[in-house]
């Protein structure tokens, strides 16, 4: 016996919604009222909770999917080994979800959440594969765990080995791996507001000074070059931005390859993270309520797990208390 | 030179050929001279032969049984007709304790030679008691060697080879098939066993067909074809002993098989094929080995409701499309 999963209609004329956070893996144990997933429809980010006590068996949408009303996106098993039940199944008359029932994003824990990686399989789960589809993915060094993670309906066969081996194409160097953590927003808000009324300098060059001078310490390097990547202005690089003065922080001319990426999504509404698909670590930065939440997307070939976590402690550190680490 | 005749008058031919090779074949069973069987595979070899070599016995089977196995033992070839292959529980004494057994238990001394003749195959309107394909039942006895064979030409080589092989041997030909024509060639010619044949050659899943669902299976292929799927058809001609090579070297190049045969699903000879398939070609398996069997009920009466308890073209067909699309057929 397994419980579906469905995209709960949050709103009177909602069609669809973008899964923006699954709080839940495959393989974890939930109780009916837990925080399953957040859902940001046309008015709002909602939080979702299981309907069922249970495991989650699958996850048929990933983070950053745009799911029709109805459509499963996830089961819910009684037990752990129950098999997965395959295909996700057409959309249904969703239960419609008052939007009192949703919490606001303001009663999450005030604590940084853990870095927990993204693609991380939990033990006692197993991936639905034929024997043959197991043992090609073996010899060609795929990660079926990829599939997964994609929502890519289980179980596998050879035919599904095209589609990951395009999936590692695309990423080149191994998989990007996106850590994601938190930390008030107030302090951060307070500087941008000072820093464009006084000295007209804009949020990005201050938020790359801070991924340099993390990204430094955790990769030991010489010279970090910076992209800034933000929504309403063209792209922007930076050398060393953590070595020069908050006045002095401006852009260079440079063709050389940055070391880091940007993106600055704090005057963004919504707060969609992607983990990065190029080589190099990816630092992404937005609001959401009264919190500041940063990601760190990175190969394992660029940062490793420990360096990848220390990077993004000491980079969200630095958006809690800006000030401190600017003087 | 290769002519068109009757399954029926392939094994007629077989027979009388082996009998006229060696003087110590000869042939016994229920209405076997006058009446030439029921379904007049024997007719005219009382002619030739006359009654010391064409016996009609007494309808009771573990008796006869019991003789030709001493006939066997002495030094005879004989070879029995069991009228419909249900009788087969009539004569298992017979044939699995003393037949199968007096090699071994002889220290090697004395050999059954015997052919025992019997038959399989339902929607012949002939009830539950005349309609059982009972061949999985003498496969599990070690010491019985199992014949299936699938057409006329299979018939006379397969009959050929068993009258010179000196274990006991079960040839089970299918009722339905007697009257079917196919290309037989004029000479002498047998086909050894444990020789699988591919019928078909094909890339995408392998069908295993056993005496009467290897036509269902050639017939699912021309289906599958139409769909861009390619199947590749395998007859074992022998389940004892079994080709396992040509069915494992075949799953191995298409990833997928589904195995067929007209005996009951439960226990059956698919279990045997599927399981060697699953065992020794695993890693190779890219979706799970399937077996279609006759439903596992008594063969029904009703015309409506038999046809419906055996494999037909189109469930063969149905369930290869939908492992060859990656459906999840079973549970995990």
């Amino acid at each position: 016996m397994a419980h579906e999963v469905l995209m709960p209609a949050l709103g009177m004329a909602q069609d669809s919604g973008v899964i923006v956070a699954w709080h839940k893996s495959v393989g974890d144990h939930v109780k009916a009222g837990e925080l399953l997933m957040e859902v940001e429809t046309d008015k709002a980010v909602m939080e979702v909770e299981a309907q069922t006590d249970g495991y989650l068996s699958e996850i048929f949408s990933g983070e950053g999917e745009d799911v029709p009303v109805g459509q499963a996106i996830a089961v819910i098993a009684l037990t752990q080994d129950t098999p997965a039940s395959g295909r996700p199944s057409a959309p249904q008359p969703a239960p419609v979800i008052t939007p009192e029932t949703g919490t606001a994003p303001a009663d999450r824990p005030a604590t940084a959440s853990p870095p927990a990686a993204r693609t991380e399989k939990p033990a006692g789960y197993r991936i639905l594969a034929s024997p043959k589809a197991r043992s090609l993915a073996a010899e060609r060094g795929l990660d079926l765990s990829r599939l997964v993670a994609s929502g890519h309906p289980q179980p596998y066969h050879v035919a599904d080995l095209d589609l990951l081996t395009d999936m590692e194409a695309t990423t080149r160097v191994g998989a990007a791996t996106a850590t994601r953590a938190s930390a008030p927003a107030l302090a951060l808000q307070n500087l941008f507001s000072w820093l464009e009324t006084e000295i007209e300098q804009v949020p990005g060059a201050v938020l790359a000074a801070f991924a340099a001078a993390s990204y430094r310490a955790a990769a030991e390097i010489g010279i970090v070059t910076v992209l800034v990547r933000e929504p309403t202005r063209s792209t922007a690089v930076f050398v060393d931005p953590d070595r020069s003065g908050l006045a002095a922080l401006v852009p260079t001319d440079t063709s050389s390859a940055p070391d880091l990426v940007l993106n600055d999504l704090t005057s963004e509404r919504g707060t969609e993270f992607r983990p990065g698909e190029g080589s190099v670590p990816e630092f992404s930065v937005a609001f959401e309520g009264d919190r500041v939440v940063a990601t760190l997307a990175a190969t394992t070939v660029s940062l490793d797990d420990d360096q990848r976590f220390a990077c993004l402690d000491d980079f969200v550190g630095r958006l809690d208390e800006p000030l401190r680490h600017l003087l | 030179m290769t002519r068109e005749v009757t399954f029926s008058k392939a094994v007629n031919e077989a027979i009388a050929e082996e009998m006229r090779r060696d003087k110590s074949v000869f042939l016994m069973g229920e209405d076997v001279a006058e009446a030439g069987t029921p379904f007049k595979v024997l007719s005219g070899l009382v002619e030739e032969f006359g009654t010391d070599r064409v016996l009609d016995t007494p309808i009771s089977e573990p008796g006869f049984m019991g003789i030709a196995i001493g006939a066997a033992m002495t030094g005879s070839r004989p070879i029995v007709d069991l009228m419909f292959g249900d009788f087969l529980y009539l004569v298992m004494d017979q044939l699995c304790n003393q037949a199968a057994k007096t090699h071994y238990m002889s220290g090697g001394k004395l050999n059954v030679p015997l052919v025992l003749r019997t038959n399989l195959g339902a929607t012949r309107r002939s009830g539950a008691q005349h309609s059982q394909s009972l061949h999985a039942l003498v496969a599990h006895i070690p010491g019985l060697q199992v014949a299936l064979p699938s057409s006329a030409f299979a018939a006379k080589g397969l009959l050929k080879t068993a009258v010179r092989n000196d274990n006991p041997v079960v040839i089970f030909e299918d009722k339905l098939m007697y009257q079917e024509k196919g290309p037989v060639p004029e000479g002498e010619y047998q086909i050894p066993f444990g020789e699988a044949e591919i019928l078909r050659e094909g890339e995408h899943v392998t069908l295993v067909g056993t005496s009467s669902m290897v036509q269902v299976c050639g017939e699912a292929a021309e289906i599958l074809d139409d769909d861009g799927i390619s199947a590749e058809v395998i007859d074992p001609r022998t389940i004892v002993p079994l080709d396992e090579q040509t069915i494992l070297d075949s799953v191995k190049k298409t990833s997928r098989a589904v195995v067929v045969d007209e005996g009951h699903r439960n226990f059956g000879v698919t279990a045997e094929i599927a399981s060697r398939i699953s065992e020794k070609a695993f890693y190779y398996l890219d979706a799970p080995v399937i077996r279609l069997g006759a439903m596992d009920v008594p063969v029904p009466f009703s015309p409506a409701l038999e046809d419906l308890t055996v494999p037909t073209p189109e469930s063969v067909a149905d369930m290869a499309r939908r492992i060859c699309h990656g459906e999840h057929v079973h549970g995990a």
